[in-house]
């Protein structure tokens, strides 16, 4: 879908390291891709830096980017692989590590779940299982992209998968169901 | 495996509903500031570059060996011409002096001369008219000598060279330069070849290279060097200031001829402020020249006989090399990129401090490559 005539000229713009418009894509983006990365990320301060890493490298690679395709999509995956290589940096262990260590209590139950618990208790798993999940549940990414994305097996990653899908339905329905409490 | 359902899709609704972040300046600036430091080379290279210029130039000062003692102007004078024995010889020959028309004005300032009038006794008559018989047209050749000259000829001798430091006296100097200049668009270097043609006398040219680095924050340093080469003659002398010169104080050196050539160092600093990223580019400059010049000179000394206009002249050939603070000049820049990497300026400059004793209108044409 070609884009439309605004933003091809931003984008231009943005070609010729012309500062204003790159500011303005990122004044665009910036809360759509923090999002993005902040689900990947421990801390908020974590996944900006984050984005604006990625908005680098977003900047440097800008004319590699096919007119013909949507932005989003393309941005999206620059966004997703700085977060993965954050998470690299990181103390990256791809293999599962002990569960009983990933259970945070949260304050609300499932029913009454923010958007704030739940992005706690992503950001509680351990960076294999975290990386994973959001590959797979929240991007749509497939098992063999996610083995080739972070150098794992692809059955380690159903395994993680599985575990971290687990760890979240545990932490969250660990806390108290509003009907169950006692009136 | 209803419930399952229910937690995931709370799950997902909650996921998809998140908040709106708010941009600070301070996260763009760390964008920003990645961007620059991944397409900003290492700065050490051109400090250290430019500490080795510092070291050289005082490299040459020192073999030079300049003398702050009797004048302690910023001006590096090392004369080399006959000049004062030339005009010391007026006693007791010269068999070398002709009587000529030719004049000229002096344009470069601060030459050494040493007023020989103070030292000149009047000739006697015998010598007046041993030295109205030779030619009026004349050439310094000694073999042109009659012997019916009553002087006798002193040998050269030349003079130790005089060394002087000279700071620039304060004078409006004009300039119109047309020159490449980058635009912002990321690249951090250029490099300038200019061409530089000057309208008015002394007939000037320049080539000059100059290579441009980006600091921080768009400002932009150039270093050029160039070299100019220059000529005055008598051409450049009407008749009206032949008589402005015969009617003036006699025993003067006046300039015949002059020709010269300058190795110029220019450094200034440049901020694109409108329009940078358009193929149109607006920047305020500020710089520096500096020059290494060697320049060689026909000088005229004339004398006035009993209020008998007569001009006795003594052709004086000096050569000399000197280091001069040209100027200070401040500007600016209208830059249009021709193709991507290449680009034309046109520079406007104020000078407000500078050596040069002429206006100049200065135009300035060159070719900018930018990576």
């Amino acid at each position: 879908m070609p884009l439309d005539q605004h933003l091809n000229t931003l984008l231009n713009r943005c070609l010729k390291h012309d500062r204003r418009a790159q500011r303005e894509l990122y004044d665009n983006h910036y809360s759509w891709a923090l999002n993005i990365c902040i689900r990947y990320a421990r801390s908020k301060a974590e996944a900006e830096e984050v984005v604006n890493d990625g908005f680098i490298k977003i900047f440097k690679g800008l004319a590699s980017f096919d007119r013909e395709q949507a932005l989003r999509p393309w941005l999206k995956r620059i966004f997703v692989n700085a977060a993965l290589d954050q998470l690299k940096k990181k103390a990256w262990d791809p293999q599962p590590i002990d569960m009983a260590n990933e259970i945070m209590v949260l304050p609300k139950s499932i029913d009454y779940l923010q958007y704030e618990d739940v992005l706690a208790a992503i950001q509680s798993l351990s960076p294999a299982y975290r990386a994973v999940f959001n590959l797979h549940e929240v991007e749509g990414y497939k098992h063999t992209e996610i083995a080739s994305l972070l150098s794992i097996s692809e059955s380690t990653s159903r395994s993680n998968l599985l575990r971290a899908k687990r760890l979240l339905r545990k932490q969250l329905q660990h806390l108290d169901h509003p009907l169950s409490r006692p009136a | 495996m209803k419930q399952k359902n229910d937690f995931w899709k709370e799950f997902d609704s909650a996921l998809s509903q998140p908040p709106t972040h708010q941009t600070t300046d301070e996260g763009w600036n760390q964008v920003t500031a990645g961007l620059d430091q991944q397409t900003r080379p290492n700065k050490f290279p051109i400090l250290i570059w430019l500490f080795l210029q510092f070291l050289g130039g005082m490299a040459i000062l020192i073999i030079v060996g300049i003398p702050f003692s009797q004048d302690s102007r910023l001006f590096l004078h090392a004369q080399t011409h006959e000049s004062s024995a030339e005009i010391a010889s007026w006693e007791t020959n010269s068999n070398s002096r002709d009587i000529d028309q030719t004049h000229g004005q002096e344009v470069r300032s601060e030459s050494i001369v040493q007023d020989p009038v103070e030292n000149l006794p009047k000739p006697k008559d015998e010598d007046v008219e041993a030295v109205l018989e030779t030619s009026r047209f004349s050439t310094p050749d000694s073999t042109h000598l009659t012997k019916n000259r009553p002087f006798k000829a002193a040998p050269s001798i030349p003079n130790p060279p005089q060394i002087h430091l000279e700071w620039p006296t304060t004078y409006p100097d004009f300039n119109i330069q047309i020159a490449p200049i980058k635009a912002s668009d990321g690249r951090n270097n250029y490099l300038d070849i200019n061409a530089q043609i000057n309208a008015e006398s002394p007939i000037e040219e320049q080539l000059s290279l100059r290579y441009g680095r980006k600091l921080f924050n768009n400002f932009w340093l150039s270093l050029g060097v160039g070299s100019s080469r220059y000529f005055w003659d008598q051409s450049f002398f009407n008749d009206t200031e032949v008589q402005e010169i015969i009617s003036s104080t006699p025993g003067d050196i006046i300039d015949f001829a002059r020709s010269g050539r300058d190795v110029n160092v220019l450094l200034d600093l440049e901020r694109p402020l409108f329009n940078r990223n358009s193929r149109w580019q607006l920047a305020p400059i500020v710089g520096i020249q500096a020059s290494i010049w060697r320049q060689r000179a026909q000088e005229v000394t004339y004398f006035s006989v009993y209020n008998v206009t007569q001009i006795i002249t003594d052709r004086i050939h000096t050569e000399d090399v000197g280091l001069k603070l040209d100027q200070f000049y401040l500007g600016g820049r209208a830059s249009f990129k021709i193709l991507p990497k290449w680009s034309l300026t046109a520079d406007i400059r104020q000078a407000f401090i500078t050596q040069n004793t002429q206006n100049t209108a200065t135009l300035f044409m060159g070719l900018r490559y930018k990576w």
